[in-house]
């Protein structure tokens, strides 16, 4: 079957439009179902941590644009977690932020030095990140979580810059750099060629291996950074922070719109797809809708979506979509 | 077949195995027994059920990721089923359940030419999810009669466990080698256009791959409930890790349309080994994470340094 370039002028803003009446449809239905959804406490909460997934979900956007996966961006949230807790408590809170945001970044580059020097298939890497950071995780903690923070811990992720809660703040001024980062750097372009075809981008002299390793190291920092924010947040560290972090990543960028192909992609779908996520997974907490629905939910989301981004490109497919929509378009006039 | 592929695929593992049981002989004097022998292959066979599938999947050149979740929804299908109607057909159900999740995969990745490693992913979360839902994350207990026999039961004196594991080498050996089906699958998975100008139904035997590989994750999940004697969500947690593993020591290069459930076998043994010798050797479970995650990237590494000479 052959592959569609959606390069039209009008698909792009289609594709967006979509994506946010996706959105628009899912908080209406949920204010209709359940007005807590709207109450400014929950509103909040909702933006706060649709913020902090949306960090890790440029990340993964990152990394897949460059025509790569990163499967551990959970375990390495864990060890800064972990990390960030036990420096804030014995040196000091900065420090520990610090800490966390440069393990994530030292974690991620393990993985790109593993993907691009030595030619580890993507997953493989990130997969064995997985499992072993969080052995490193876990045994660093001794197993559990680490608590008794000192004063203003929190501030980072419970904190607010006047009205604004401070992670949408962070998310805010991360997005902006990305947003720049890709579409008008250098590293940007780089990363499109990279992720569209490999062979070509070598071959036109671009050093795709100092560019993979960047994109891994940024998907590793931005995933301590959100570890930092989140054990903010609750206030301890934790070693099973957000279990279901990579899966939450990869169904953000992949609602978003994203193609997981690579090559492609603009930094709000996953943005957009951070907030469809955490608006679905706060409608399910409000409904009182077990979490393993929850599992379920976001299991069939990436299906769906990636099934739809792949049909999307079909040509096949859109043929036969357009037929039938003329059809109904003749009848409709017949009439 | 070249005479030094051929001396290493089956000897590398081989060499490897032996000096793990000399390794670990010197540091627990209760490694080398015979109960603890057939312990190996009683905790071995599970495992090598479940990389079996994953096998398939890796010669079709993806990977599975969901069979821990497919092993944990088949242990509670199995164990509910088995209360309600019999054992018998509870194992019948969950031989179904595998295979009718391995094929939702399947048609996912041929009809949808969804990548396979998304797919499972996202099969991953569902049928976790689902295991969970339906016991509402609880154990299910109260086993009849007879459920635990294919997982602690015994031949004579070996384990029934490791009698299944054998039959389904060779099974899945005849099937790969020697029937049309088999080699259709390394065509496919070889080079997929080629095969698709060559008149192979691609979509057909892409679904096949899957489906087997949920059926053979659903047999592991039967032997590995039938020991526990009871079917819980949890089963299955670390097997996409402990299946890949597998397949890479048994010397098998991923993304490569290669694979054998020969060498699988052998990589499956070499890992419950390792597991054995360090629970042996009181190695803590977090230390025992991190190694298997280093072996595998280190195997892999190796496989594909000797790939290039």
């Amino acid at each position: 079957m052959t592959h569609i370039d959606l390069k039209n002028k009008y698909s792009e803003l289609k594709d967006f439009l979509g994506i946010i009446s996706i959105l628009a449809i899912l908080s209406i239905i949920l204010s209709i179902i359940e007005p807590r959804f709207l109450s400014p406490y929950n509103l909040r909460n909702v933006l706060r941590l649709s913020a902090i997934l949306s960090l890790v979900a440029y990340g993964e956007a990152i990394v897949i644009i460059g025509g790569g996966i990163d499967l551990s961006i959970g375990s390495i949230a864990a060890v800064a977690s972990v990390l960030t807790a036990m420096v804030a408590r014995s040196v000091g809170i900065v420090p520990g932020f610090a800490c966390g945001i440069l393990t994530g970044a030292l974690l991620g580059t393990i993985n790109g030095v593993l993907i691009s020097r030595f030619r580890l298939p993507a997953f493989i890497a990130t997969f064995g990140m997985l499992v072993y950071a969080e052995g490193i995780a876990n045994y660093i903690s001794r197993g559990a979580p680490i608590e008794f923070m000192p004063e203003g811990f929190g501030v980072l992720g419970s904190g607010y810059l006047g009205p604004i809660p401070i992670p949408i703040i962070i998310s805010v001024i991360v997005f902006i750099l990305a947003h720049v980062m890709l579409s008008k750097t250098p590293f940007g372009r780089y990363l499109y060629a990279i992720g569209g075809n490999e062979k070509a981008a070598w071959l036109s002299g671009i050093n795709v291996k100092r560019y993979r390793l960047l994109a891994y190291t940024i998907s590793g920092l931005l995933a301590g950074l959100a570890a930092v924010v989140l054990t903010s947040r609750i206030n301890s560290g934790q070693s099973n922070l957000a279990p279901s972090l990579p899966f939450d990543a990869i169904a953000a960028a992949a609602v978003g719109g994203l193609s997981m192909r690579g090559g492609y992609g603009k930094i709000y779908q996953p943005v957009l797809g951070a907030m469809i996520i955490s608006v679905a997974n706060n409608g399910l907490n409000l409904l009182n809708i077990s979490s393993y629905i929850q599992m379920i939910v976001i299991g069939g989301v990436i299906l769906i979506a990636v099934s739809w981004d792949n049909l999307r490109r079909n040509e096949s497919f859109m043929k036969l979509i357009t037929k039938i929509h003329r059809f109904r378009q003749s009848e409709a006039c017949r009439n | 077949m070249n005479i030094l592929k051929l001396r290493w695929a089956s000897l590398g593992p081989l060499a490897v195995l032996l000096v793990l049981w000399g390794i670990f002989s010197i540091i627990s004097t209760n490694f080398f027994t015979t109960d603890n022998m057939w312990n190996i292959s009683r905790q071995a066979s599970a495992l090598i059920l479940a990389s079996f599938a994953q096998t398939f999947a890796v010669i079709n050149k993806g990977l599975d990721i969901s069979i821990g979740s497919i092993v944990g929804l088949v242990s509670v299908v199995t164990a509910m089923v088995s209360i309600e109607f019999g054992v018998p057909e509870g194992i019948f159900a969950g031989c179904l359940c595998g295979a009718v999740i391995g094929a939702t995969n399947g048609f996912f990745i041929s009809l949808f030419k969804v990548n396979p490693i998304i797919t499972t992913i996202g099969m991953l979360s569902l049928a976790r999810g689902m295991a969970f839902y339906i016991t509402d994350g609880m154990p299910v207990t109260d086993m009849p009669y007879g459920f635990d026999w294919i997982g602690s039961g015994y031949f004579g004196s070996i384990p029934v466990s490791a009698i299944i594991a054998v039959i389904a080498l060779i099974i899945t050996m005849f099937i790969l080698n020697i029937t049309v089906i088999g080699r259709n699958l390394y065509a496919v998975g070889g080079n997929e256009e080629a095969a698709r100008l060559a008149g192979i139904n691609i979509n057909f035997y892409k679904m096949l791959t899957y489906t087997i590989s949920g059926l053979l994750a659903a047999m592991a999940a039967i032997v590995m409930s039938s020991r526990a004697n009871s079917g819980q969500a949890t089963l299955g947690y670390g097997l996409p890790l402990e299946t890949i593993a597998s397949v890479v020591i048994g010397g098998t290069i991923l993304f490569r349309g290669e694979g054998n459930t020969a060498r699988t076998f052998m990589g499956a043994l070499i890992i419950t080994t390792i597991g054995n010798g360090m629970d042996l050797s009181y190695i803590s479970p977090y230390i025992r994470q991190i190694i298997l995650g280093v072996i595998v990237i280190v195997a892999v590494l190796v496989n594909q340094l000797r790939s290039k000479k």
